[in-house]
C-alpha cells in the first residue's frame, strides 16, 4: 500500500506538467484495437440491441421475405459483433438490404425486431459501405 | 479398466487437466479421472479471464508480477482460444477509488501488461468513455482502461487433457473416484466407478488431488485433510454481446462485479459467498441475481432491459482462513505433500488447492515438480509449448468457408474453437449442415467432437463445441442434436429422447431464476417446438 501511496505522489506531480496523459484519448483505443474489431457501437445502435434481443428465432421473418438468412440476423450474426468484418460477406445485404423485403419481414415479426435498423448496423460494423 | 501408473490425477477441471498435462508431458505415465466432464466444475463456473491480478497491487506486486508472467504462457501457449478483453473502469462520484488512484493504479498495472502482451491503459474523460459506451450512467465523472485476456475454460481444459492424451495419458470422464487405497499410510491408488458404470481400481505410485472444491472429501478418504473455506459464486449470461468492451461497478457492499463479452455473449458476475453445503448442489438464488443487476445498474443503467439466458454456478476452493470477508481472501493457492505433512497424512497424496484460473499452469508446475521430487523424478517442465490447435498459423474464416463450403460465421466459430485443427474438425463426418442456428455448429463438429474429443451427452456437447448455447437454449437444435449424437454413439430412439430431457432438466434451475419476458416467449415457442405443434 506504501508503494501504491507513493506512485500516487508520482502521478499528481507528473499531472500538474501534462494536462492529458500520453495513453489518452479513444482514438488511441480504437486504434489499438482495431486488429481485433473491438469497435464502439453508436448511440442509435446501442439502443437497437434491447429490441433485437426479442428475437426468439421463430422464422416467420424468414417466410415473409423467402430468405434463408434473415432468420438468423438477430439470433445468430448480431450477436458476436467482433465477428461481423470477418463474416459479414455471409449476408449479402446488398441485395437481401432491399428495403421492401425487411420491412415485409419486420412486419411479420411477432416481437417486433426491426429488421431494417438491424440489417444496417451489421453492414456498418461489418465494415461494409 | 484396472491399471498401474506413475502418477492418478484426481479432478479434470483446469488444474488436474494442467497437472496431467505437465506429468505426461515430463514422461510419467497418467491416469486423470474426472467425475463429470472436463471443466464442468470451478473452471466452468469461472469469469472466463486469464488476468493478470491487477488487486494484489495493493499489497504484493511481486504477485502481480508473477501473475502477469504465467498468463503471458498460458496466452502463448493457447493463442487460438484467447480474445483481448479492454474493460472500461468508469469511476462514480464518491467511488472508493477516485479517477487519480484509479489511474496510479493503471500506471503500475501497466509496467507488468507487456509480460502478458497487453496494452498500457487510457485514461478517459466522461464524454470519452461515453463514445466507446454510449449507455454509461449520466454520473460517470471518466474512466481508464485496462487490458485482459478472456478464455474459453471448458476448451481451455479439455485442450490440455488432450495434450496429456497425446503424450501418453489415460484420461476418463464421467468417472467418479470413490475411494483412496490405502496401506500402511501409503496411498497406492483410488477405487472409482467410471462412466459405464463398473467398477474398478487404479494403482499409482502418488496420486494428485486436484479436485478443487471437493478436495476434502478426497483428501478424507486417505485419512488427510485439507481445510478450504469455499465461496459461491454465480454469473448471469446475457444473450448477445452487450458492448465490445468490458464494464467494471461496484456491488453495494463495495465489491468489485465485472461484465465482460466473451464470444457471443456477455457474462455479468460474480458473487462471493462462504458456501459449507455440497458443492454439486450449488443453487442460483433470485436474490443474489437481483444483488449483481443492482450493482450493476449503477453504472449501465439498462442492464435490466438486456436478456439473460443462464446462469453459472461454482464453489470456488478458497484456501481456509478465519475472519476475513470472502472477498478480502486471497487467490493464493498451496501444494500441500500430505506425507511430509506434521500432522502425519498419508505418504503418496498430494493436494492442490486454492488459485484461479489464471495461475492454473504455474500451479500445475508447482504440483507436477512435487510429485517428481516424491517418485525421484528429474525431469523440466515443458508446459509453455503450444496446446494442440495452436501448433502453426491457423487459417482463415474466408479459407475455411472456401474449402468446405459452409458459411463463414461457422468457419469463424470453429476457429475460435479448433485452431489449426479445424479442417480435420469439419470435414471428417462429410456434411455440413448446420446443427445449431445460433451458434453457427454444424453436424460435422459434433460428429468429430463425439468422435475425438470424449463428447458422451449433450451437456459435454454444450462445453466442447457450445451446442445450446444460444439465446434459444437448445429449442431449435437439441432434438437433431440427440439424434446425431445417438446415431453416433449407438443410442436408442428412447435414450435420444431421453437424453434431450436429461439436458433440459438440469439446465433448467439455471435458466430459470434469469429468464425475463423475450426469455419466457422463447421458452413458450420452444415447447410448442417439442410438442411438435409448430416446425423448427
Amino acid at each position: 500500500m506504501a508503494r501504491l501511496a507513493m506512485a500516487l505522489v508520482g502521478h499528481q506531480l507528473r499531472r500538474m506538467f501534462r494536462s492529458a496523459g500520453r495513453h489518452s484519448g479513444t482514438r488511441n483505443i480504437v486504434e489499438s484495437y482495431r486488429a481485433d474489431h473491438l469497435s464502439p457501437l453508436t448511440v442509435s445502435e446501442r439502443s437497437l440491441l434491447h429490441s433485437i434481443s426479442r428475437c426468439i428465432g421463430c422464422g416467420l421473418c424468414g417466410l415473409a421475405i423467402s430468405d434463408g438468412k434473415a432468420p438468423e440476423l438477430g439470433q445468430a450474426y448480431s450477436r458476436p459483433l467482433h465477428l461481423l468484418p470477418s463474416v459479414i460477406h455471409d449476408l449479402d445485404l446488398g441485395e437481401m438490404g432491399e428495403a421492401m423485403d425487411l420491412a415485409a419481414g419486420g412486419s411479420a415479426c411477432p416481437v417486433g425486431v426491426p429488421l431494417i435498423e438491424l440489417a444496417a448496423m451489421l453492414q456498418r460494423l461489418g465494415g461494409r459501405p | 479398466m484396472s491399471g498401474t501408473y506413475d502418477v492418478i490425477v484426481i479432478g479434470g477441471g483446469i488444474t488436474g487437466a494442467g497437472v496431467a498435462r505437465d506429468l505426461a508431458r515430463r514422461g510419467l505415465s497418467v491416469l486423470i479421472l474426472e467425475k463429470d466432464d472436463w471443466g464442468g466444475g470451478t473452471s466452468g463456473g469461472s469469469s472466463w479471464m486469464i488476468h493478470g491480478g491487477p488487486r494484489y497491487l495493493e499489497f504484493d506486486w511481486r504477485t502481480t508480477q508473477r501473475s502477469c508472467e504465467d498468463a503471458g504462457k498460458i496466452v502463448t501457449a493457447a493463442r487460438h482460444l484467447v480474445h483481448r478483453v479492454v474493460f472500461l473502469l468508469p469511476i462514480l462520484p464518491g467511488a472508493k477509488h477516485g479517477l487519480e488512484q484509479m489511474e496510479t493504479a493503471m500506471e503500475v498495472y501497466d509496467r507488468y501488461q507487456p509480460l502478458k502482451h497487453s496494452n498500457a491503459h487510457a485514461r478517459l474523460s466522461a464524454a470519452q468513455a461515453r463514445e466507446l459506451e454510449p449507455a454509461l450512467a449520466p454520473e460517470v465523472v471518466g474512466a481508464v482502461t485496462m487490458e485482459e485476456w478472456g478464455v474459453d475454460p471448458h476448451r481451455l481444459t479439455w485442450v490440455n487433457v488432450l495434450d496429456a492424451i497425446e503424450h501418453g495419458a489415460r484420461a476418463l470422464n464421467h468417472s467418479r473416484v470413490e475411494g483412496l487405497l490405502v496401506d500402511g499410510g501409503t496411498v497406492h491408488g483410488v477405487r472409482y466407478r467410471a462412466a459405464d458404470g463398473s467398477r474398478a481400481e487404479a494403482r499409482a505410485r502418488a496420486v494428485v488431488n486436484a479436485a478443487g472444491p471437493w478436495s476434502a472429501q478426497i483428501a478424507a478418504m486417505g485419512r488427510a485433510e485439507v481445510k478450504l473455506r469455499p465461496a459461491k459464486g454465480i454469473h448471469i449470461i446475457y444473450d448477445r454481446r452487450i458492448s465490445n468492451f468490458a464494464i467494471e461497478s461496484e456491488a453495494i457492499d463495495g465489491r468489485s462485479l465485472l461484465c465482460v463479452p466473451h464470444g457471443a455473449f456477455t457474462l455479468l458476475g460474480t458473487t462471493d459467498d462462504d458456501f459449507q453445503g455440497d458443492p454439486d448442489e450449488a443453487e442460483v438464488s433470485e436474490e443474489e441475481v437481483d444483488y449483481l443487476l443492482q450493482g450493476f445498474a449503477r453504472v449501465l443503467p439498462d442492464i435490466r432491459a438486456f436478456r439473460p439466458v443462464r446462469s453459472t454456478v461454482a464453489v470456488r476452493p478458497t484456501l481456509h482462513r478465519w475472519r476475513p470477508y470472502e472477498d478480502d481472501l486471497s487467490r493464493a493457492y498451496r501444494v500441500i505433500d500430505h506425507g511430509e505433512n506434521t500432522s502425519g497424512g498419508p505418504v503418496g497424496l498430494i493436494s492442490i488447492v486454492g488459485g484461479k484460473l489464471s495461475m492454473y499452469r504455474q500451479m500445475a508446475e508447482e504440483t507436477s515438480d512435487a510429485v517428481c521430487r516424491q517418485l525421484g523424478i528429474q525431469s523440466a517442465c515443458t508446459t509453455v509449448e503450444p496446446l494442440p490447435g495452436n501448433e502453426s498459423e491457423a487459417p482463415t474464416p474466408a479459407a475455411i468457408a472456401d474449402r468446405l463450403g459452409i458459411s463463414l460465421l461457422s468457419g469463424a466459430r470453429a476457429l475460435s474453437r479448433h485452431g489449426t485443427r479445424v479442417e480435420a474438425a469439419l470435414t471428417g463426418a462429410g456434411t455440413s449442415r448446420v446443427l445449431c442456428r445460433c451458434e453457427a455448429l454444424t453436424e460435422a463438429e459434433l460428429i468429430y467432437c463425439a468422435r475425438n474429443e470424449m463428447v458422451t451427452g449433450l451437456d459435454d456437447a454444450f462445453r466442447r463445441c457450445g451446442l445450446a448455447s444460444g439465446p434459444c437454449a437448445g429449442g431449435g437444435c437439441l432434438s437433431r442434436a440427440a439424434q446425431v449424437l445417438g446415431m453416433e454413439l449407438g443410442w436408442s430412439q428412447g435414450q435420444r429422447i431421453e437424453a434431450v430431457e436429461d439436458f433440459l432438466r438440469r439446465a433448467w434451475p439455471k435458466r430459470q431464476p434469469v429468464l425475463g419476458p423475450a426469455g419466457w416467449a422463447q421458452e413458450e415457442l420452444d415447447y410448442a417446438r417439442r410438442q411438435n405443434l409448430v416446425r423448427s
